[in-house]
């Protein structure tokens, strides 16, 4: 790795001016995609800033308007393990569960996670089907961006040079969803996905009165698919689960590469909605 | 520019002056002597360089030394006490769970942290925990077993 400063601020303010003052300085959290990307030469910091002492940025709690608030340098481990997030809605923690290994997990954030930005993230599709956001704070003041406008290409998000995101907001309503994450690979485990689905659904009697699905390595970001969600509310899921199965097929648009063809990733994410919609309605 | 840092490494204090860019994978083999922690991919996906900092098991190559200040290391060479293979270490040398042992220092490290946090665990708990150490040679059944049979051995007690 090429040599670099190194600094590890106390507070957030801290963090965010020395990102501010510091164009070649890159944020450091778990380091699982960072350092190797930094072995490969990827990226060549000439100042890396570290969250591991900024409290601010850790931590899971419980909003007073009962969101889930989870600090973006929590290790996934954390969120696997923490008995609030299972409580709450245990979809974030069985997504965050299938990313690389323990020893990744017990240093790799779930910040780290969503701001790499890769189309293949785990976390990303449950929180976009459960309509989290994302809470940053820069030089300019704090802002709050919904996931759905926060991936904007290939390890490209919405944060402007100093701005780090903060903290995840799931809002109060997801907990009362059924919501359910599939990723697909070969292996069980240190797999980068390729495919993945995942369903929040609000089901009455069989009808769709609300439903968010979400698809993972299938664009250059994570996606919610509104064609195929309109087609669902009000429809007898069961029924309806092949049909939508087809029409989800046609809102992504999945590339070849060395893990799978496009048209496989396509089919793919068809019977992995499917699958969903129907263990979604088992009861 | 170089920063001092100050940790325990299996039990001992440790003060020592490193580059940011240091790797503790590097730190832990070439200047401190602790070789037992294994280079082998580089790029956190097989656990041969797998320790335990501050009781969760993580792998070594994906850390820089400048972010154990202030934690606690324990390395393969923290699991034996005065020259005695520590019950873990003696269940995998009699459930055969060692060949070439490469694999072993990683494997151990993610088994202790395990059972340091769960004494009982199941089988897909070993499982897991294990996940990310690879092993060329075994089969990884072996390697299961001597993990589980290592928990009858504690409760045994």
């Amino acid at each position: 790795m090429n040599n670099f400063d190194y600094r590890d601020p106390e507070t957030i303010e801290e963090l965010i001016s020395i990102l501010s003052e510091n164009p070649e300085s890159m944020l450091l959290a778990g380091g699982t995609d960072l350092i190797n990307e930094m072995k490969e030469g990827k990226h060549t910091p000439r100042l890396v800033v570290s969250a591991r002492k900024i409290n601010e940025m850790k931590g899971i709690s419980l909003d007073s308007d009962g969101s889930l608030n989870i600090g973006a340098a929590t290790t996934l481990s954390e969120v696997v393990n923490s008995p609030l997030v299972k409580n709450f809605q245990e979809a974030i923690s069985a997504a965050a569960k299938t990313v690389g290994s323990t020893q990744v997990r017990n240093r790799g954030t779930i910040g780290g996670n969503v701001c790499h930005a890769s189309p293949a993230a785990d976390t990303a599709p449950v929180l976009l089907a459960l309509e989290a956001k994302a809470n940053v704070e820069g030089p300019g003041g704090q802002r709050v961006i919904p996931f759905t406008e926060f991936f904007k290409g290939v390890g490209k998000t919405a944060l402007q040079q100093g701005e780090v995101l903060k903290s995840i907001s799931v809002p109060a309503g997801a907990s009362g969803m059924k919501c359910l994450y599939f990723k697909l690979g070969v292996r069980k485990a240190m797999e980068i996905t390729i495919a993945s689905v995942a369903v929040a659904v609000s089901i009455s009697e069989g009808y769709c009165k609300d439903i968010r699905i979400a698809l993972g390595s299938v664009a250059p970001v994570p996606i919610r698919c509104s064609r195929t969600e309109g087609f669902l509310i009000g429809k007898k899921v069961r029924e309806a689960a092949e049909e939508a199965a087809q029409a989800v097929k046609n809102e992504c648009s999945p590339i070849d590469d060395i893990r799978a063809t496009g048209e496989y990733r396509r089919e793919m994410v068809g019977n992995l909605l499917k699958k969903a919609l129907i263990i979604l309605t088992a009861d | 520019m170089e920063r001092q840092i100050k940790f325990t490494l299996n039990g001992e204090s440790i003060t020592v002056k490193v580059s940011p860019n240091r790797l503790l994978l590097d730190l832990l083999r070439e200047d401190l002597g602790k070789m037992g922690t294994k280079f082998a991919c580089g790029y956190g996906e097989c656990g041969a360089c797998a320790v335990i900092l501050d009781g969760k098991a993580v792998n070594s190559c994906l850390m820089l030394a400048v972010e154990v200040d202030g934690c606690e290391v324990v390395t393969v060479e923290g699991l034996s006490k005065n020259g005695e293979l520590s019950d873990l270490q003696q269940s995998f040398v009699e459930h055969g769970a060692v060949q070439c042992g490469f694999c072993t220092p990683g494997m151990l490290m993610s088994a202790e942290a395990l059972l340091m946090d769960i004494p009982n665990p199941t089988k897909e708990d070993i499982k897991l925990a294990i996940a990310g150490n690879l092993c060329r040679c075994t089969g990884y059944v072996k390697i299961v077993e001597a993990i589980g049979s290592c928990t009858k051995l504690e409760a045994s007690k």
